[in-house]
């Protein structure tokens, strides 16, 4: 039996396939500007990979802001059940679910059976998403990738008081040219990425154990940041963007059985 | 569509209330002869007739016009023979009418924060702008929000029309009553100086019969609403207000909701059905009143189908005419947003027991801060019962920050977890 | 020099100063009631300046300066006073006072309502508010508010208000020694400690100032400039304009400029003749006299000669920021040079505001 997830985010598309009820094979692409030939450009990809065609797939589902775009699957649901599904998936405690993503975060309570109850999202704001890594990297002039790390071994932090982006990244420059050593700064930043999103959890309430999804999940400055906010240690999956690829695998399979 | 362009375009170019009122003849004549069909209801097309109908009305007897807030005592102002529009209610025709985006750009060019309520803004624009004709006067009270009081009094002042402002107060205990049936008194008073006619208390009788006879309809047109399978779309349910609000106390007010009623009435007892709805979902606030599919794809495609909203919820007793004016100041004492949150929260409790409710959206209108900052109160009420809610950051009148699809994906996210 | 003698006389009271403390947020609470009731009424001040969770209970497009009040509540950083009393200046207020009572365990609070208006039957609303608070506080305490000891109170706010408004005075005639920082000082302190002590205090600055004799401008080479604002913190603000080469000469904060002006009638029943003054006193952006600060203030402006108005709101306060859509069309047609900011409780880490002010200044 062959399932598949296709989650089509704004920055990013994944794919996810279970083979007999496991785990099979996973792909990771850019979306680039369109949902509908991204979805496409993965399906094949992995169909190449696999040696299969799409139509060895007993059921797909779709997800993500792409997901009605894609000419593929017989069921598209949101990436917030995907996500729940998925985190669930992997573990069965999971009760929060918190995803941060390079466009917008979510956080998503779940419940006793992997279903969503609640959720929150944030696509209006660059505040407390990747995207607020991204613009203050290139202000910092560094590797995102360096920056969890070097917050990590910072010792402090500057706080950063601005909400928005935009008036962050003229804030660090502030700061950068007033002489604040520059660890310092990250760490603030990390900080300002865990208060908003602590600001969303709470909204939504905070059910430990807690697992956080989605591509800043790597960084282990902002893992770390965000476990101080809330006061609890964090779930991090090994591979935590594909998480609602993997949420809409799974709900295919559940689709399938369902009709008989 | 032409047409509406044609009608955007004079508008704005060249504001003249005269013609404007001319021209709603164009809009009244295009609604009569749009087929029944069309309608979501027989009533639908009554009601727009009624709404339009009455603004030309409004338009062509500058001299009986009053601008009025959405919660004033409007019963007094038909008394007196004049003609009240809610100012909110002009903005929220104007969204409809697709005029909001650029009365909105104007309003920004004169130092209004956008982050000022929309409903705010474009009334202002709309009054200010030469779109309106000079009222005889305007009367606004303090609630629902600070934002009326600072758009009214900044209205009166460019038009130099006189301002009846009556001043609710928090508590509805006896002193707050007696307070505000004083300066309702005071008002008439006032209104009899502006006019230079009495108020004669026949014609205030007339008024309340028809206010309290409609009070009744309006809940028996509840009543049909939440019980049993729905009878008709929140959407359309949603726009009673922009007639129940200027009309209540009025024979075209009450002759409107009795149609509707009797039509409700027949259709459940016919067993009607041709609303498929899953779920039954309880609507807290206002809806966008520009073009917009959200209800739409929210009621059809979801099946989660509105039978309750908050804004028709008859929450006053019946007004006497022995004792008028405290009757009057009962009545805006008890409206839900005045105060504290209490009475909100028994609304919503009673409601959910009542009609069997699903799930609840509050839609969280930009700036509203009377009501948005009640939100955390509202969940917490809400899953008490164990049933979901739903928060919905939009705007009402302002089309411009919120997209489509933001919308879609959290309406499924809900319907996913109503399940 | 005077910061020094003002924080060395302060502390040595604060020590020994044990009266239990009630919280408020607005100066139109009307303090001489919680005086007599054995309180010290404080002002509650945000001291963090981020917000951990203060999305769980208000929207993020509600004004910042209540949003920390209702993190600070919730976290239990309140818990210490023994009540609070909530004012209606506005919705976002109705709004706490619900998120307070409903999710802080401690302390109590009250709920005071005012006017808009202030006719005689607004007037007499309010004295029934007022005996409302009377008897919350009576409770609060365990003893009876005598006619006496609100009396006694009003004498003492009488005199604050007194010293308070003379001190501002000396002030635009001598910003270089009654400089911005110490004002702020002032002003802040006199929001925390007992009036009594602060009397002694803001008399003795006074009497020392005069001492340094009446010199007139020299020594001040600033840009005279007026500030107007609400609820913000102003040590901030004020340093920035400092900086940019410009003077504070006077402004008319709710608990500054606004706060001194008009006593209380001695001669009247105290709870009435507290309604009055309360009502009567130079009014914020939610009374319907509103529009009569602005006459205030160009007033003050005169009076201290200032050459250009900075008009501070916080971002989300309707009240405040749509009242400058009305002033700014008095102030462009009397010629007054005139500077909008709107920004969070905290205006730190904006460059933005600092360019401003600085554009500013220099055009004066």
């Amino acid at each position: 039996m062959l399932f598949a997830g296709i989650d089509i985010g704004s920055v990013s598309t994944e794919m996810v396939v279970l083979k007999d009820g496991l785990l099979y094979t996973s792909v990771m692409q850019q979306t680039g500007s369109s949902s509908k030939t991204a979805a496409e450009r993965i399906v094949e990809t992995v169909c190449v990979q696999m040696g299969l065609t799409y139509g060895d797939f007993n059921f797909v589902v779709t997800t993500g802001y792409g997901r009605k775009a894609a000419c593929y699957g017989q069921k598209n649901v949101t990436e917030l059940s995907c996500h729940a599904r998925g985190a669930w998936y992997l573990n069965n405690g999971v009760r929060t679910v918190i995803d941060i993503g390079g466009q917008d975060s979510k956080v998503i309570r779940v419940g006793k059976d992997g279903k969503s109850l609640d959720f929150l999202m944030n696509d209006k704001c660059a505040a407390g998403t990747g995207r607020f890594l991204e613009v203050m990297a290139r202000a910092l002039e560094m590797g995102i990738e360096e920056m969890g790390d070097i917050a990590l071994a910072a010792r402090g932090s500057v706080e950063i008081s601005s909400m928005c982006t935009v008036f962050a990244e003229s804030e660090v420059v502030s700061l950068i040219a007033e002489g604040h050593p520059r660890e310092l700064i990250v760490s603030g930043l990390m900080n300002s990425i865990a208060s908003r999103v602590s600001g969303m959890v709470h909204r939504v309430g905070l059910e430990n154990p807690a697992m956080l999804t989605g591509g800043v999940a790597k960084n282990r400055g902002v893992v770390k940041a965000l476990e101080e906010k809330l006061g609890t240690e964090l779930l991090v999956p090994e591979d935590p963007q594909i998480i609602g690829a993997l949420g809409a695998a799974l709900i295919a399979m559940d689709e399938y059985s369902r009709a008989g | 569509m032409s047409l509406e362009k044609n009608v955007q375009k004079m508008l704005l170019e060249n504001p003249d209330p005269a013609k404007i009122g001319r021209g709603l003849i164009f809009v009244l004549l295009k609604t009569l002869l749009t087929p029944a069909s069309f309608f979501r209801t027989k009533s639908e097309k009554r009601l727009n007739l009624v709404l339009y109908d009455y603004a030309r009305k409004f338009f062509r007897n500058p001299e009986r016009a009053v601008f009025t807030s959405l919660f004033a005592p409007i019963e007094l102002v038909h008394a007196f023979n004049l003609l009240p529009f809610s100012l909110e209610i002009f903005a929220a025709v104007a969204a409809i009418m697709n005029l909001a985006p650029e009365l909105l750009a104007r309003a920004e060019k004169q130092w209004l924060s956008t982050d000022f309520c929309s409903f705010h803004r474009v009334y202002m624009q709309l009054a200010t702008g030469g779109l309106l004709p000079k009222p005889a006067f305007l009367l606004a009270t303090s609630h629902t929000c600070d934002g009326t009081f600072k758009s009214f009094f900044q209205v009166s002042d460019h038009l130099s029309s006189p301002f009846v402002f009556l001043n609710t107060p928090y508590h509805r205990d006896r002193e707050g009553v007696r307070y505000l049936a004083r300066q309702i008194k005071e008002a008439v008073k006032r209104i009899e100086d502006i006019t230079g006619s009495a108020l004669k208390s026949e014609d205030l009788e007339k008024v309340f019969h028809f206010s309290n006879e409609a009070r009744l309809v309006f809940q028996d047109i509840n009543d049909l609403k939440g019980s049993g399978s729905p009878l008709m779309y929140g959407e359309e349910a949603l726009v009673f207000i922009l007639v129940f609000g200027n009309l209540v106390g009025t024979r075209a007010g009450l002759s409107l909701f009795e149609a509707y009623r009797k039509e409700l009435l027949s259709r459940q007892e016919r067993g009607f059905d041709r609303i498929k709805g899953k779920k039954r979902i309880l609507w807290l606030h206002l809806k966008p009143f520009f073009p917009s599919a959200l209800m739409t794809y929210l009621e059809r495609e979801l099946g989660a189908v509105v039978v309750a909203e908050e804004i028709n919820s008859v929450y006053w007793d019946n007004l006497n005419i022995r004792d008028p004016w405290v009757s009057l100041a009962e009545k805006l004492l008890s409206n839900y947003w005045v105060g504290g949150i209490e009475k909100r929260l028994g609304y919503i409790r009673r409601t959910i027991e009542e009609y069997h409710i699903d799930g609840v959206i509050h839609f969280s209108h930009w700036g509203c801060r009377q009501s948005n900052g009640g939100v955390r109160l509202i969940k917490d009420t809400v899953q008490e019962y164990g049933i979901p809610f739903l928060n919905l950051d939009g705007d009402c009148i302002d089309a411009r920050n919120f997209s489509e699809a933001q919308y879609i994906t959290r309406l499924e996210g809900f319907m996913e977890i109503l399940g | 020099m005077l910061l020094e003698k003002l924080r060395s006389f302060i502390s040595a009271e604060e020590s020994v100063d044990q009266t239990p403390k009630a919280g408020i947020l607005c100066p139109y609470t009307v303090e001489e009631i919680v005086h007599a009731a054995g309180f010290l009424p404080v002002r509650i001040i945000p001291e963090r300046l981020s917000f951990d969770i203060a999305d769980a209970y208000l929207p993020t497009n509600t004004c910042s300066f209540l949003r920390h009040v209702v993190e600070m509540g919730v976290r239990g950083d309140l818990k210490d006073m023994e009540c609070i009393i909530v004012n209606h200046s506005c919705d976002a207020a109705r709004r706490v006072y619900d998120l307070l009572t409903t999710y802080m365990q401690r302390p109590r609070i009250y709920f005071q309502d005012i006017p808009k208006k202030c006719d005689v039957d607004s007037r007499v609303y309010f004295t029934h508010i007022l005996r409302g608070l009377q008897l919350f506080l009576q409770n609060v305490a365990g003893m009876e508010i005598t006619k006496e000891s609100l009396q006694a109170s009003i004498k003492v706010y009488n005199r604050n208000r007194k010293l308070l408004c003379e001190l501002y005075s000396l002030r635009a005639a001598r910003p270089d020694i009654l400089n911005s920082a110490l004002m702020m000082q002032v002003i802040a302190e006199n929001s925390k400690n007992p009036k009594l002590l602060m009397n002694k205090v803001i008399a003795s600055i006074i009497s020392e100032v005069r001492g340094m004799g009446t010199g007139g401008e020299t020594g001040i080479t600033g840009k005279r400039v007026y500030v107007s604002g609400g609820l913000i913190d102003p040590l901030p603000l004020i340093s920035y304009i400092e900086e940019a080469g410009g003077v504070v000469v006077g402004d008319d904060f709710c608990f500054g400029g606004r706060y001194c002006e008009i006593d209380v009638d001695e001669d009247e029943a105290p709870i009435d003749a507290l309604a009055k003054r309360y009502l009567e006193r130079i009014p914020c952006g939610r009374m319907e006299r509103s529009t009569e600060r602005f006459r205030y203030i160009i007033e003050k402006m005169n009076q201290f000669r200032a050459g250009g108005l900075i008009y501070v709101s916080l971002k989300f306060c309707d009240n405040f920021l749509v009242d400058y859509h009305l002033f700014k069309k008095i102030l462009d047609t009397e010629g007054i040079p005139s500077l909008f900011l709107e920004g969070e409780y905290s205006a730190t880490g904006s460059g933005q505001l600092r360019t401003r002010i600085e554009g500013f200044v220099e055009m004066l």
